[in-house]
């Protein structure tokens, strides 16, 4: 897969994994695990993005007598999704068309 | 390995960061490290799963950074490197730079001999029918004629010499910017 497709397709998947409620770096590799194998060297750069792009937040919290990272989405994040649902949507079609053989009868 | 000793190189492998941000990436992989302990998961299962520091550190440098960022380090000199360069400098530049010196000043002075012949060719010339009274015409003539030969003279002295000086003195000023600015910033 082009890389820059997969950095975005990453960036969507981990910004879904914190669109309901927001979430830390080991369940977002969880939540993410029966779709797509995310490895936390590759997660972390990702986070690190998103939060530069405002598409996330992030807040340390005490958990269990230590720190835990907490990521919560934005409306930038939410946003992307959106963009990314549209995207996909016009995939869909071009696909239809190649599937089909390039042209419809 | 145990994870202390993954964590001393992946440290090691992010060396040319600066130390707040390894700590932070530190902070990332020590806070999915407890939270699989906590899940049941053995140590030895989460390095695996990690995989080896060196590559972690690697993947991280290449997404973030396109690559390992240039180290921005101050050069640091050994002792040894300092007091070499000290007698170096007392030894053998000082009496260069102070040759050369030298030489720039006497180019200088020859520069300023030119002018002056120059010049004073010039006054000797249109002096000269006062300085001449009771001598013939040919000798006046001869005398003017010496006054403009001096000047001439004196005058394409003035130039060489002129561009001499300045690009002796820019060629010493390069030589002790190149010794001295380069190696110590």
């Amino acid at each position: 897969m082009d890389i820059q497709l997969k950095k975005g397709l990453l960036d969507v998947c981990v910004l879904s994994a914190i669109r309901k409620e927001e979430s830390y770096g080991y369940k977002i590799i969880s939540d993410l695990k029966p779709y797509i194998k995310i490895s936390e060297s590759t997660l972390y750069p990702i986070l690190r993005r998103l939060e530069s792009a405002g598409a996330l937040q992030a807040r340390s919290a005490e958990y269990n007598g230590r720190l835990r990272r907490y990521f919560k989405i934005t409306d930038v994040g939410r946003k992307k999704i959106e963009e990314f649902i549209e995207t996909i949507q016009q995939f869909q079609k071009i696909s239809d068309f190649i599937l089909e053989g390039g042209s419809y009868d | 390995m145990t994870k202390k000793i993954w964590d001393k190189l992946f440290l090691n492998a992010l060396s040319p960061l600066p130390h707040q941000e390894r700590k932070k990436m530190l902070a990332y992989y020590d806070e999915i490290f407890a939270d699989k302990i906590e899940a049941g998961v053995s140590e030895k299962d989460i390095l695996e799963d990690f995989g080896a520091p060196e590559e972690c550190a690697r993947k991280i440098l290449e997404e973030q950074y396109d690559g390992v960022p240039e180290p921005k380090t101050l050069k640091r000199f050994s002792v040894g490197a300092i007091v070499g360069f000290f007698f170096l400098t007392l030894l053998l530049i000082i009496p260069l730079a102070s040759g050369a010196v030298a030489v720039v000043a006497a180019f200088g002075a020859c520069c300023v001999s030119g002018g002056v012949f120059a010049v004073g060719g010039v006054l000797f010339s249109l002096l000269s029918p006062f300085l001449t009274v009771g001598m013939s015409a040919a000798g006046v003539i001869a005398q003017i004629g010496s006054g403009l030969l001096l000047s001439g003279v004196g005058a394409l002295l003035f130039v060489g010499f002129f561009f001499l000086t300045k690009y002796t003195a820019v060629g010493v000023w390069k030589a002790l910017k190149f010794i001295y600015v380069r190696r110590v910033v």
